[in-house]
């Protein structure tokens, strides 16, 4: 699949997300509007990903991601994407960062002052690696922690059998 | 063979926070904690270093103010710096600090963050010398660039010169799979200086790296002049490091010791350390820190800490490659040519991590990091009495309440201070043993 193809993909894929604002393709957010929203999203199987504008691996996953996103919509699961860039830089790097090479792409980023404090919603313990995902069951159970860069089979071999 | 800290308490004497312990009966005096960042500033990523006087130098980064939360209304393209860099100076043990002066003379010329941290290295000579990174627009591409700035105050930090930038262009272009899109990266660099008025910047650099790999060159530019001129940059290592996991060095006569995360061949990325036994000019291969094997495909962004005695070569770093994960710590006592089995400093937080390393020539070792243990993250000091043989139990450092992290510590003339991050400020204090073994070896 073309990378232009992928990115209308997330597109789809996330455009109908009741989590994001109308009209909010990047949407800043804090800890605990991150655990509303995940706590929203309860019945779903749900992959958080935290990544980065300097993570290469974790620009590497968004495209499968994204697809992998769109093929498993019905059946019961999200993609919360969530970037860790410094908020002080969101206008000046991120917003162009992503219009230049994800100009569909939707993600939540961080308004805390510290990437920990973000992650620790799901995760006190941890250990400032990117990319990580985590995968959240249908009762917002953590399920699996996934870190390093991974192919979108490696996501699909985790995801899969929380759908059954 | 130190004891294990068994009880810590703390009480306020003659303006010091005491914390008595223990081990070997040695009582643990931290001055109180002064805030180096001006309140309400975004400031993070602080580094510190000692004159041979006895001055405290402190550098950190003052951030862009937090956005609005309507996000997208925003412009093209822009890949200006908006960060700044400021430096403070104290004359009197930590206790109180001069006025605050801004590094950089270019208007938001800086781009740093807690895990890649501009970083200064005060000459024997009182000079100060920084190195930070900047991020600028090519004037032809227009895309973005990370490049290697080095300054110098030789003014007793009252003015620093105008920033140079020591890499060479680089001709290849990883706009599209780097670094928030940047063409090239010269970043995540240190530097070290010496007693023949030898400055050491090093880099790690992409100009070598393929679309398909993440493995990144080492560069390294020199001045034999104390920073007046360097010479051309050049490359230490051509594909070996991992890419977002900052340098750190320390110098010992001709010796320039360089700690790295090493890429090796089966994958695993570990903390390593190399020697130039010509002032820097070549580096043998490195010694491998730790008997993990981490393996991961991702951004690890540790750092591994180090710090030269004598014969001692002490490190610190995080790995996951070996249970627990955490901080370790292991010293070489043949000059970094072979290295003792590693110490787990934090076996029993939920997670510890950005270890700093600084000792004294009596053999006192101090390793301070931040570890989470049920609340937020907190700073904690381990102490050696012995040259790094055994440690203390971790000691949380008396931050004021809520996080507290990233923090660098140095240690000279019997003392130690530590900086770190509380919060969104950047805070010092003071370190010192004052216990009947310590202060025989001082006498």
């Amino acid at each position: 699949m073309k990378l232009s193809h992928r990115l209308a993909v997330a597109w789809l894929c996330l455009a109908g997300s009741a989590a994001f604002a109308a009209d909010g393709r990047i949407q800043p957010i804090d800890a605990r509007e991150l655990g509303e929203i995940l706590g929203a999203e309860k019945g779903q199987v749900v992959l958080v990903n935290f990544w980065a504008t300097w993570c290469a691996p974790c620009l590497k996953e968004i495209p499968e991601l994204t697809e992998l996103a769109h093929d498993l919509a019905d059946r019961g699961f999200t993609l919360v994407p969530v970037s860790l860039d410094d908020p002080g830089d969101l206008q000046t790097m991120v917003i162009p960062f992503l219009n230049r090479w994800f100009p569909e792409f939707r993600t939540y980023t961080r308004l805390e002052p510290h990437m920990d404090s973000m992650v620790s919603v799901v995760d006190s313990a941890w250990n400032e690696i990117l990319p990580t995902s985590y995968l959240l069951d249908r009762d917002g159970n953590l399920v699996a922690t996934i870190q390093g860069g991974k192919s979108g089979a490696d996501f699909a071999a985790v995801i899969l059998p929380t759908l059954d | 063979m130190i004891s294990v800290i068994r009880k810590v308490t703390a009480a306020a004497v003659g303006g010091c926070v005491v914390l008595t312990s223990a081990f070997a009966g040695e009582t643990v005096l931290f001055g109180v904690p002064v805030q180096i960042s001006a309140p309400g500033q975004r400031s993070l990523a602080p580094d510190i270093d000692l004159g041979a006087d006895g001055t405290v130098h402190v550098l950190w980064v003052s951030k862009a103010p937090l956005p609005e939360r309507d996000a997208d209304h925003a412009g093209g393209m822009n890949h200006d710096a908006t960060d700044e860099l400021f430096y403070r100076r104290s004359i009197d043990g930590g206790q109180r600090f001069g006025e605050p002066v801004r590094v950089n003379r270019r208007e938001g010329d800086v781009w740093g963050f807690s895990v890649s941290k501009p970083e200064l290295s005060v000459a024997p000579d009182g000079s100060i010398h920084v190195m930070y990174t900047s991020n600028v627009t090519h004037p032809n591409t227009g895309k973005g660039l990370l490049v290697a700035r080095y300054t110098r105050s030789v003014d007793d930090g009252q003015t620093f010169e105008p920033a140079r930038t020591l890499n060479s262009p680089a001709k290849n272009d990883l706009s599209a799979i780097m670094h928030g899109g940047f063409a090239a990266a010269h970043a995540f660099g240190t530097l070290t200086t010496d007693a023949n008025g030898g400055v050491h910047v090093y880099w790690i650099d992409t100009r070598f790296m393929a679309e398909q790999d993440t493995v990144s060159a080492l560069f390294v530019a020199t001045s034999r002049d104390n920073g007046k001129t360097f010479a051309p940059d050049s490359a230490v290592y051509k594909s070996k490091v991992c890419p977002c996991c900052q340098l750190d060095a320390d110098t010992r006569d001709n010796q320039v010791f360089l700690s790295s995360r090493w890429v090796f061949p089966e994958g695993s990325r570990d903390s390593a350390v190399a020697i130039s036994n010509d002032s820097g000019r070549t580096f043998a291969d490195p010694a491998r820190l730790g008997e993990g094997r981490w393996m991961i495909e991702g951004c690890p962004l540790k750092r591994t800490s180090i710090d030269v005695v004598s014969e001692y070569v002490y490190t610190a770093w995080f790995t996951a490659g070996q249970e627990p994960a955490g901080v370790y710590f292991a010293r070489s006592t043949d000059g970094g040519e072979t290295y003792q089995e590693s110490i787990a400093l934090h076996a029993d937080a939920l997670v510890s991590d950005a270890p700093s390393v600084a000792a004294l020539d009596d053999g006192t070792v101090f390793v301070a990091w931040h570890a989470k243990t049920g609340g937020p993250r907190r700073v904690f000091i381990s102490i050696s009495a012995d040259y790094g043989g055994s440690f203390s139990a971790p000691i949380e450092v008396p931050a004021p309440e809520g996080t507290a992290a990233y923090p660098e510590i140095v240690a000279g003339a019997g003392n130690a201070y530590l900086a770190w991050q509380q919060d969104e400020s950047v805070f010092v204090i003071s370190v010192e043993l004052a216990g009947a073994v310590i202060a025989a070896k001082r006498r």
